[in-house]
């Protein structure tokens, strides 16, 4: 369902046409490179848990979360926030900490206990918005990105 | 379909062809282009319609490449002709022989530095063999080089060998594989011819520039080639001295099995045999011929040609003679292209070195004078574990294998295979139990008596079955899993805690078990229980402290974090064995009769041994005193308004996040419960920070409830008090190793060699005796309030902050106008 909140228009995935949106975000954000199969595997197999945002005056696309849900070895159900970008021109509008609430929401009514994902240790403005959203850094991954830098595993646990 | 691509896409392909295969590729190949048909069938499809087979898993999704997409496809990164090993060698990038001495040295310092690279965990293909003269190496027509060359693969296969057989790196740490380059690797395995082939060289050298036939400036040459020669016969004498450790029949020792013929003989048995210390000798002589031939190679570096290209894209060429870091392409498996740093050349050789270094720290031990007994060997383990946390993973291999060396001649036999370390030996011969009994008599000695081992086989029945069961998992634990973890990288080192943490604690009851079945008469007398205990709270201590060197912890974390450090957490692991301490004084005491030299000199030994335990005892109470100080400290800079960030900016979910950031610590038999923990926690931090005067502390301990604090500036004088009784122990601690180093015992190791793992006294008595001053004035009043804020500064100690008051600014002034007083939060 779309919801439209401080003049930003948030839905949920629709069809294949949002892909370009989805890729162009990605692509021109994230280090990491994607192919179109890892787009596709989280978007069709998990298209509850695929946010986007447009800017309600202009329509452009500011902002793009993908995650999947599946069970861990534990037992428990665990979530994974896969990719998430917004913008440059939209940023500093709590667009992505509301596009993550949206997943999270998502994720807890399907029965997950937590969530988990990566960043780069040097990318200050994500673990802020994780960590204000209630993650902790669970682990330090050692030269876990293709460009050498470690990560953080964030975690949260839901109630 | 293989539908045409453009012209430039054809040359590049071309230029990754041998030559004539893409004619001979054509003749096997019948293409077909099937674009119409795939529209075709396309069509039938709707919209966003997928196919996906069960068995495609994300990890398939994520290693597909897009053919010449730049970040997935390595190919696309050929934009310009690239040496090929066999095409390019003896032409003018690729020179096999006449070459200058610039280019010779550049070639070698370069391979040095692609050397270290792999070490420190770079990828083979990406490091090592982007030097193509190791693809060619009978090619090679200069002597020198070539010698080289052959040293060098050696040397890498050995390397390899070391640290494969160690098991103690992950993925990140270092890359095996050798990608099809193992053939090469092997031709390579006789290192003694190797070694006499380098000596050869660097004679044949030293005589041709003595008659003048070559420059004087090929002497530089002669120092690469020791410093690999000597690396050569280093590990060859390390590998002599794993089996002189290994050796003696100890093979088929079962881990309950005592080296020594008298239980009782524990105490002076022989660690290290003269075999293993005369072999240990040699090692330490050809370290000293590799650290001298490496001084000389980091004096000499300008020489060399630098790889100009390296860091220059514009630059058509790597710049050093046969390297080529696009050749190896085509052997990786089709992967992303992985960003790989090659070690710049007064780096690499100074990486080298601290291997050699740490090596040297690490061997000093094994030796009869320094480590002749058990005695000995408590205080050398943890010097030894504190300096490895930031060794090189090939120094940290080498440490895993000195102290808990395979007894298994066979795994030596199959030097490179790893077989696991399951039979591993404490110093290649001493058992698991033997190396636990040994070590809970130095850790209680009045306690244990002259012969444990005799005590425990006393017992009868179920008793004696425990009193098996416990020591033989208990050994286990401590010398598999407690000692290789100080062999991991930090990261990995902090899960290994845990698992340390998960396989002690469930050995608590039996260890108290024990202690009553071997004292039935004295209630307050025990041993294994207060032994345990220790290690619990050393690991336990090691598993918080770790957090800050991996900076998982935000700002708002740190009070949670020095709660657990200090009265919240630690405090009960304390108060254990402080307990046992006391009984242990108490009957030091009682046997103690000052009027037999016996005794005396009985009372002498233990009580210089118990005051080494107690040492180690008061290092960890004076660092509980200071974490407590810190919490108050916090308390006090949140309720004054100078440290917002304090706050939990979600505590809707806190106690969750509490549970599992704690989660290998909490859970355990007598320890508080995590809710109750996370309780405790909320009512101390409340108890500083809130001043409504409605405070409810019933459920604190009767030593952590307080009169309720009415303004900050109480709270920051508690604060001042607690860093002042930390201040005061840190400096007796500090003292007395001082004090115990000057001194001439040589009976009892000296305090100054006793190591905790991340301790640095000196910065922590800077810390307390700053945050000290601080606290007081800010309890006097001066700078209160939230216009004047503070930071935490690290710098000092990474594990205990400074407190730095900042400037005021306008900003500050304005936020602290319109700021409410601030309440709850952690």
């Amino acid at each position: 369902m779309e919801e439209v909140h401080e003049g930003v228009r948030y839905r949920p995935y629709k069809s294949e046409l949002d892909l370009p949106d989805i890729v162009g975000q990605i692509t021109s954000e994230l280090s990491e490179p994607y192919s179109v199969y890892t787009y596709r595997y989280f978007i069709h197999n998990w298209p509850e848990l695929c946010y986007l945002a447009y800017d309600a005056d202009t329509g452009r696309c500011a902002g793009v979360i993908v995650g999947k849900l599946d069970q861990h070895r534990m037992g428990h159900l665990r979530g994974y926030i896969a990719m998430l970008a917004v913008e440059p021109a939209f940023r500093r509008r709590r667009i992505g900490s509301h596009l993550v609430r949206l997943a999270l929401a998502s994720l807890q009514q399907q029965g997950c206990t937590e969530v988990v994902l990566e960043t780069e240790v040097t990318n200050g403005a994500a673990l802020n918005l994780y960590e204000r959203l209630g993650f902790i850094r669970d682990k330090r991954l050692i030269r876990y990105y293709l460009n050498g830098v470690d990560a953080f595993r964030l975690k949260l646990w839901l109630a | 379909s293989m539908t045409s691509s453009s012209n430039d896409s054809q040359q590049l392909g071309q230029l990754l062809q041998e030559p004539g295969s893409q004619q001979q590729q054509q003749q096997q190949s019948d293409y077909s282009d099937i674009t119409e048909q795939f529209k075709s069938a396309a069509c039938h499809l709707q919209l966003g319609e997928l196919l996906q087979h069960q068995s495609f898993s994300l990890y398939d999704a994520m290693t597909a490449i897009e053919m010449m997409e730049p970040k997935m496809d390595s190919g696309m990164r050929l934009d310009r002709e690239i040496l090929h090993p066999q095409r390019s060698a003896g032409g003018p990038l690729m020179k096999l022989s006449d070459l200058t001495d610039a280019e010779l040295l550049g070639v070698m310092d370069e391979s040095l530095a692609c050397l270290a690279s792999w070490l420190d965990g770079e990828s083979a293909l990406q490091s090592v063999f982007i030097n193509l003269y190791l693809q060619c190496i009978d090619k090679i027509e200069c002597q020198p080089l070539r010698t080289f060359c052959h040293g060098l693969l050696c040397l890498l296969q050995r390397a390899k060998d070391v640290i494969t057989l160690a098991n103690t790196t992950d993925e990140e740490d270092f890359n095996p594989l050798l990608y099809g380059f193992e053939a090469a690797a092997a031709q390579a395995a006789d290192d003694e011819r190797i070694t006499s082939a380098l000596k050869e060289a660097d004679d044949d050298i030293g005589r041709q520039v003595k008659a003048g036939q070559l420059a004087a400036g090929h002497r530089l040459v002669q120092h690469r080639l020791r410093l690999l020669r000597s690396l050569l016969l280093l590990l060859r004498q390390f590998h002599r001295m794993l089996q002189a450790m290994g050796g003696g029949g100890s093979a088929d020792l079962p881990d309950s099995a005592l080296s020594v013929t008298s239980a009782a003989a524990i105490d002076t048995a022989e660690l290290v045999s003269p075999a293993a210390a005369e072999a240990a000798a040699e090692v330490r002589r050809q370290l000293e011929s590799a650290s001298s031939a490496c001084a000389s190679v980091a004096a000499s570096l300008e020489v060399g040609q630098p790889a100009a290209g390296r860091d220059d894209p514009r630059l058509k060429a790597y710049g050093v003679q046969g390297f080529e870091p696009l050749a190896n392409l085509r052997q990786l498996p089709p992967s992303f292209p992985r960003c790989v740093r090659v070690f710049e050349r007064p780096a690499a050789v100074a990486y080298l070195a601290r291997c050699l270094d740490c090596l040297r720290q690490f061997l000093t031990d094994v030796t009869p004078a320094a480590c002749p007994s058990y005695q000995q060997l408590y205080t050398r383990l943890a010097l030894v574990c504190g300096l490895s946390s930031d060794a090189p993973c090939f120094a940290r291999s080498c440490l895993r294998l000195l102290y808990c060396c395979p007894a298994q001649q066979q795994q030596l036999h199959n030097y490179g295979i790893n077989l696991g370390l399951g039979s591993a030996r404490l110093f290649g011969r001493h058992s698991p139990v033997e190396f636990l009994l040994a070590s809970v008599k130095q850790f209680c000695p009045i306690a244990a008596g002259a012969d444990l081992n005799a005590s425990v086989r006393q017992l009868q029945g179920q008793s004696r079955q425990l009193a098996d069961s416990l020591c033989l998992q208990l050994g286990r634990a401590l010398l598999h899993q407690v000692c290789p973890l100080f062999s991991r990288n930090r990261s990995r080192k902090r899960e290994k805690l845990a698992a340390c943490l998960d396989a002690l604690w469930p050995l608590y009851e039996s260890c108290y078990c024990l202690d009553r079945a071997l004292f039935p008469n004295d209630e307050c007398r025990s041993l294994f229980l207060p032994y345990l205990t220790f290690y619990l709270f050393r690991l336990s201590r090691l598993y918080l402290l770790s957090g800050f060197s991996l900076q998982l912890y935000a700002r708002h974390e740190l009070p949670s974090v020095y709660f657990m450090l200090g009265d919240g957490y630690m405090y009960f692991l304390l108060v254990g064995i402080v307990q046992a301490d006391l009984a242990i004084q108490q009957q030091l005491q009682l046997t103690h009769n000052p009027y037999t030299k016996l005794s005396r000199q009985h009372h002498r030994y233990h009580q210089q041994v118990q005051t080494l335990y107690q040492h180690h005892l008061s290092m960890l109470r004076a660092s509980n005193y200071l974490a407590t100080a810190t919490f108050y400290a916090l308390a006090a800079l949140h309720s004054d308004g100078k440290m917002q960030q304090l706050a939990s900016p979600h505590q809707a979910g806190e106690s969750s996040s509490f549970k599992h950031r704690y989660q290998p610590l909490l859970q355990r038999p007598f320890l508080p419960r995590s809710i109750t923990c996370y309780t405790n926690l909320q009512t101390m931090w409340d108890s500083r920070t809130t001043f409504n005067g409605e405070l409810d502390d019933s459920e604190l301990d009767e030593g952590q409830q307080r009169k309720p604090a009415s303004t900050p500036a109480d709270v920051y004088a508690e604060a001042t008090r607690e860093f002042e009784k930390a201040r005061d122990a840190l400096v007796k601690v500090v003292n007395t190793a001082s004090s115990s180093a000057g001194s001439n015992s040589k009976s009892a190791p000296s305090l100054a060699t006793v190591c905790i793992e991340d301790w640095d006294g000196e910065a922590m008595i800077k810390v307390a005796k700053t945050n000290m001053v601080v606290t007081k004035l800010l309890a006097a009043g001066h700078r209160a309030g939230p216009q004047h804020p503070a930071e935490l500064d690290f710098s000092v100690c990474p594990h205990y902050p400074v407190i730095k008051l900042l400037a005021p600014t306008a900003a500050s002034s304005t936020a602290a106008a319109a700021a409410a007083p601030s309440s709850n939060g952690k």
